[in-house]
C-alpha cells in the first residue's frame, strides 16, 4: 500500500514539475513572440510597438518574479523590452541586476553602458574622484578586461618564475618582480570591484521626471534647480515613509518620493 | 676679504633700494569716483550709477545698503587696464520709485584691504505726467495653459493724442525677456510693407505694430498693436511683470483738429523709419508721460507624463498632418523630396519637427542628410521638406508619418497620422565614384568599425535563458589564480632531478645512490645449486662488493675502489651513523675482500652478505645522509 502511495505521489510531483517547466517555456516563447512582433511593428507603428514591448516586459517580469527564474539573460531581455518601450530607468535597473549576477557578460555590459550614456541627468564626479580616475586609470577598465589582464600578467609572472628555475638572470628576476607587483595591483582592483559590486549603487530613478526636495515632504524647497530624470543612479541613505533620502554620484543628497524610484534589491 | 665685504654692503643697498621702489609702487594712490549721468530723473526711469576705482583692481564687491525709494541692481563689474594702470569699474542699475529729492548715500568699498567711501549724490526725481486716453494693455489669449502650449499675447498702446507728437518712446515689455517663455512671431503679424504698419521701440528692439483707430467712451483714439506667440517653457503660476511706457510728447506747432491731419505720415518709407518714436527731443519744450499696466497672470500646467506616447516630442495642440513625395519612382541612392504639411494648428509658426532620423522606420530604409531645410509657412500651414535617399530596392513605401500631440482641450494625448506612400525603388544603374574606387589599383577598403550605439539582441533560446551555468567571474578569477601556480608546481617537481643534476651533480649522484644500489642489488641473483668450484659465488661477492662500494662512493663523493673502511668510518661517524652499523659495514667490506685473498668456502657468506648490504643502506638512507 505504501509503495502504491509513494508511486502515485512521485507521478503527481513529476507531472507537476514537467507542467511547470512547460508553462515557463511557453511563457518565455510568448514573451519572445511579443518582442519580435514589437520589433516588426516599430518600423510601421511606434505606438503599437510600444504597447507590444510593454506586454513583453510584463511577461519577462512575470517569469522572473513568479517563477523565480532570476537569470542574467532573462533580466537582460526584460531590460531590452523596457528600453525599447521607452522606460530607460527600469531598463537600466534590470541591466544592473543582470550585472550583479553575471558581471562578465559583454552584451549586458554593453547595454548597460549604452543606456547610461542616454540618461538625461549628467552628474559630474567630484574632483577627488576625477584625480583617482587619472591615477588608477586601470581600475576604470571593464571588469572583464581587468580579469583577463590579471590572468595574462599573473600567468606571465609564473612563467618568468619558471624560467628562473633554469636560468637565474637578473633581468628575468626584475621582470618577475614587476609582473608580481602589477598582478597584485590588478588583483586588488578586482577585489575592490567585487566588494563594491553590491554597494556601488542602491537604486535608479524610474519616473520620467521627479522633483528632488531638501526634506521628506513636498513643503521643502527643491534640492536642485531642475528635476531629476529616469536612469539617474543613487545610493540610498535612508528610507522614511514614502520618501527615499538619496545621494548622487557627485555627493549631493536629496529626498525623492519612493514611487519615483526602484531599488536594486527590490525584486 | 675687504673687497667681498664692500660687495656685500653694495648688494644690501641695492636690495633695500629695490624694496623701497616696490613698496612705493604698491603704495601708489588709489582714487575712487562715483558718478551718475544726470541729476534729474523721472520715477520708474532707470539710470546708471558708476563707481570707478583708479590704481587698484583688488576690490571686494560692496554690499550697497538699501537706498530709500531707489531700487538697486548690480549690472556688471570689470577690471580696467589702461597704459599699465590698474583700475576697476562697478556699474549699478538704479530705478527711482518715488518723486522728490532723493539722496544716494555714501557707502564703504574695500580696495586692497583699505576702506574707501563713495560720494553722496543728490538727485531730483519728477513724476511723469499721465493723461486720460493714454494707456497700454497686455492681453493673453488664455489664463491657463500647458507647458509648450502656444498662446497669443496682444500688446496695445492707446493714445488720444496723435502718435506723430511722441518722441523718445521707451516701451518695456519684460515678458519678451522672460526665460520662462519662448516668444516667437505669429502668422498674422503685420509686415513692414503693410500700409498701416509702424516701427515701435520695445525692450531694446524694433517691433512692427499695426496702427488703427478706435472709439473709447465716445472719444476717438488711435492705437498701435502687435501680437506675439508665447510658449511657456516651465510650469507654475506666473504674474507677469508690468509693461511700462515712458515717452515724451512734443506738442505740434499747428494743432491738428481733423482726423485727416492727425495722421500726417503715410508709409513713404519702410515702416521702420516712418515715425518719430526713436528721435531725441533736443531743447524743445516737451511733456513726459509714464504709464504702466497691471500685470496679467498665467497659470502654466505640466503635461501629464504617465501616458505620453514614445514618439511624443513636446507638441501641444491639435493638428493634422499630410505627406506627399516626389518622385515616387527612383533609383537606389537618388534623392526624393518628402513634403510634410502640418495643418489646422492654432499657431503654425510654433511648429517644429524632430529629425526623421530619430524614427527607426525612416532611418532603416533611407539615408537622411543631417542638414535639412527649416519649415516654411504656407498660409496657415507649416510645410517641411525633407530630402531622403532610399538605401535598398526592397524599400517599397515612405512609412507613415505620425505626429503625437497633447490635446489641451481633452487633456489627453492623441496623434495625427499620414498614411504610408508607395514608392518604387530601382537598382542603381550608373557607377558612382565610390563604386569606381572599390575596384582598380587604388581601391578603397571598407574599414569595419563597431558601432557603440544601440542595445544588443535579446536571447530567445530557453536553455540559455533559464541557465545559471555561466562562468562566474569568481570561477574565472579562481581559474586564473590557481592554474599558473599549479602548472609551476608540476614543472618544479618534474624538473627537480634535472635541475639538481644540472646545478649540483654531486648532490644528484648522492640522491640517487640508494635508488641505483637497490636496482643493482636486486639484479644480483644467487644460485643455491651453483658449484663452489665454478667461482660463481666469488663473482657474486665481487658484484655485491662493487655495488656496495659504489653506493658509498656516490653517497659521500669518494672514489669507489680507492677508499678503505678507515676512510669511510670517519665519514660515517661524522654523519651520525652508529658504531654498530659502522661495524657491520666494516664486516661486509672485510668479507668481500676476504674472497679475494683466500680460497675459503664463501657459499654461506654470500646469502647473508646481500641482506646485510641492503640493511646497511636502508639504515644509512633513513639517517638521510648526503655528501
Amino acid at each position: 500500500m505504501k509503495k502504491i502511495v509513494t508511486i502515485i505521489l512521485f507521478v503527481i510531483l513529476s507531472t507537476a514539475l514537467c507542467a511547470g517547466s512547460a508553462d515557463t517555456k511557453l511563457l518565455f516563447d510568448e514573451a519572445n513572440t511579443l518582442f519580435q512582433e514589437a520589433n516588426d511593428a516599430a518600423l510601421k507603428d511606434s505606438l503599437k510597438s510600444q504597447k507590444l514591448y510593454q506586454n513583453a516586459a510584463l511577461k519577462y517580469q512575470y517569469l522572473i518574479c513568479m517563477n523565480n527564474r532570476l537569470t542574467p539573460v532573462l533580466l537582460m531581455n526584460l531590460g531590452n523590452a523596457y528600453y525599447l518601450s521607452g522606460d530607460k530607468g527600469r531598463a537600466l535597473l534590470n541591466y544592473y541586476r543582470a550585472t550583479l549576477i553575471d558581471p562578465l557578460d559583454c552584451d549586458i555590459q554593453h547595454n548597460l553602458n549604452f543606456v547610461r550614456s542616454e540618461c538625461v541627468d549628467e552628474i559630474e564626479y567630484s574632483f577627488f574622484d576625477k584625480i583617482m580616475e587619472k591615477i588608477f586609470f586601470f581600475h576604470y577598465f571593464s571588469f572583464r578586461t581587468r580579469i583577463i589582464l590579471f590572468g595574462v600578467i599573473y600567468s606571465l609572472m609564473w612563467l618568468t618564475l619558471g624560467t628562473l628555475l633554469f636560468k637565474k638572470i637578473k633581468h628575468i628576476k626584475v621582470t618577475a618582480f614587476t609582473l608580481l607587483a602589477i598582478s597584485l595591483v590588478m588583483g586588488f582592483s578586482i577585489a575592490i570591484t567585487n566588494m563594491q559590486l553590491f554597494s556601488r549603487i542602491d537604486g535608479v530613478i524610474t519616473a520620467n521626471e521627479t522633483q528632488a526636495y531638501q526634506g521628506d515632504a513636498y513643503i521643502y524647497n527643491a534640492a536642485f534647480m531642475t528635476p531629476l530624470h529616469s536612469g539617474t543612479e543613487f545610493k540610498l541613505q535612508e528610507k522614511r515613509g514614502d520618501w527615499y533620502h538619496i545621494s548622487l554620484a557627485d555627493g549631493n543628497s536629496c529626498w525623492i518620493p519612493s514611487q519615483d524610484a526602484e531599488l536594486l534589491k527590490d525584486f | 676679504m675687504v673687497y667681498i665685504r664692500k660687495l656685500r654692503v653694495r648688494l644690501l643697498v641695492i636690495f633695500f633700494f629695490i624694496c623701497c621702489v616696490v613698496n612705493a609702487e604698491n603704495q601708489k594712490e588709489i582714487a575712487l569716483t562715483s558718478r551718475i549721468d544726470a541729476s534729474s530723473f523721472y520715477t520708474g526711469v532707470p539710470f546708471l550709477y558708476t563707481i570707478l576705482i583708479d590704481g587698484s583692481d583688488i576690490v571686494d564687491k560692496p554690499n550697497i545698503p538699501e537706498i530709500k525709494h531707489i531700487a538697486v541692481k548690480l549690472l556688471n563689474s570689470k577690471i580696467l587696464i589702461k597704459y599699465k594702470q590698474k583700475g576697476f569699474e562697478l556699474r549699478y542699475y538704479m530705478v527711482p520709485e518715488k518723486d522728490g529729492d532723493l539722496t544716494i548715500p555714501p557707502f564703504e568699498i574695500i580696495i586692497n584691504r583699505k576702506v574707501f567711501m563713495t560720494q553722496a549724490h543728490k538727485i531730483k526725481v519728477m513724476r511723469p505726467e499721465s493723461i486720460p486716453g493714454l494707456k497700454i494693455s497686455v492681453e493673453l489669449s488664455k489664463k491657463q495653459c500647458y507647458v509648450a502650449e502656444p498662446i497669443e499675447v496682444i500688446f496695445t498702446w492707446y493714445s488720444a493724442l496723435p502718435f506723430y507728437g511722441y518722441r523718445g518712446v521707451n516701451i518695456d515689455l519684460p515678458l519678451l525677456n522672460n526665460p520662462a517663455f519662448k516668444v516667437i512671431q505669429g502668422v498674422n503679424d503685420i509686415t513692414s510693407s503693410s500700409s498701416n504698419s509702424i516701427g515701435l521701440p520695445v525692450s531694446n528692439r524694433r517691433i512692427i505694430a499695426k496702427r488703427g483707430e478706435v472709439d473709447i467712451d465716445g472719444d476717438s483714439s488711435e492705437f498701435l498693436r502687435f501680437t506675439r506667440v508665447l510658449i511657456p517653457m516651465k510650469a507654475g503660476d506666473f504674474k507677469l511683470q508690468p509693461a511700462t511706457l515712458l515717452t515724451s510728447y512734443l506738442t505740434p506747432k499747428q494743432p491738428q483738429s481733423s482726423k485727416k491731419h492727425r495722421r500726417p505720415y503715410r508709409p513713404k518709407y519702410p515702416s521702420y523709419f516712418n515715425n518719430n518714436f526713436f528721435d531725441d527731443i533736443g531743447n524743445q519744450p516737451y511733456q513726459r508721460f509714464y504709464i504702466t499696466f497691471n500685470s496679467p497672470t498665467l497659470e502654466v500646467l505640466n503635461i501629464p507624463q504617465e501616458s505620453a506616447p514614445l514618439d511624443f516630442y513636446g507638441m501641444v495642440g491639435k493638428c493634422n498632418v499630410e505627406t506627399s513625395v516626389k518622385p515616387t519612382k527612383m533609383r537606389v541612392g537618388d534623392p526624393l523630396t518628402l513634403t510634410i504639411r502640418v495643418k489646422n494648428y492654432s499657431f503654425p509658426s510654433a511648429i517644429t519637427l524632430p529629425p526623421l532620423s530619430y524614427s527607426k522606420s525612416f532611418s532603416s530604409s533611407f539615408l537622411i542628410p543631417a542638414k535639412q531645410p527649416l519649415g516654411a509657412l504656407d498660409g496657415h500651414d507649416m510645410v517641411f521638406q525633407r530630402i531622403l535617399r532610399p538605401l535598398r530596392t526592397d524599400v517599397s513605401e515612405i512609412p507613415q508619418m505620425r505626429i503625437s500631440y497633447f490635446d489641451p482641450e481633452t487633456g489627453a494625448y492623441s496623434a495625427t497620422v499620414a498614411p504610408p506612400i508607395k514608392i518604387e525603388v530601382l537598382p542603381a544603374e550608373t557607377a558612382t565614384t565610390f563604386d569606381a574606387e572599390l575596384s582598380g589599383d587604388n581601391k578603397l577598403v571598407n574599414k569595419i568599425e563597431s558601432n557603440p550605439e544601440g542595445i544588443r539582441h535579446n536571447v530567445s533560446d530557453p536553455d540559455k535563458a533559464f541557465s545559471n551555468n555561466f562562468i562566474t567571474f569568481r570561477l574565472l578569477f579562481a581559474i586564473f589564480a590557481i592554474t599558473p601556480p599549479f602548472l609551476f608546481l608540476i614543472v618544479l617537481i618534474v624538473t627537480s632531478n634535472y635541475r639538481l643534476q644540472r646545478n649540483y651533480p654531486i648532490k644528484a649522484v648522492a640522491k640517487f645512490a640508494a635508488r641505483r644500489f637497490y636496482r643493482d642489488i636486486n639484479k644480483v641473483k644467487i644460485d643455491k645449486n651453483a658449484d663452489n668450484e665454478s667461482h660463481e659465488f666469488e663473482i657474486t661477492v665481487n658484484k655485491i662488493d662493487n655495488i656496495f662500494r659504489r653506493y658509498f662512493s656516490e653517497k659521500f663523493n669518494i672514489q669507489p675502489h680507492a677508499h678503505t673502511i678507515v676512510d669511510l668510518k670517519d665519514i660515517l661517524k661524522n654523519s651520525g651513523v652508529s658504531s654498530q652499523t659502522v661495524d657491520k659495514i666494516k664486516r661486509i667490506y672485510d668479507e668481500c675482500s676476504l674472497n679475494r685473498y683466500t680460497d675459503k668456502n664463501i657459499e654461506g657468506v654470500v646469502f647473508e652478505l646481500k641482506d646485510s648490504t641492503v640493511k646497511c643502506v636502508k639504515y644509512v638512507e633513513n639517517r638521510r645522509l648526503n655528501a
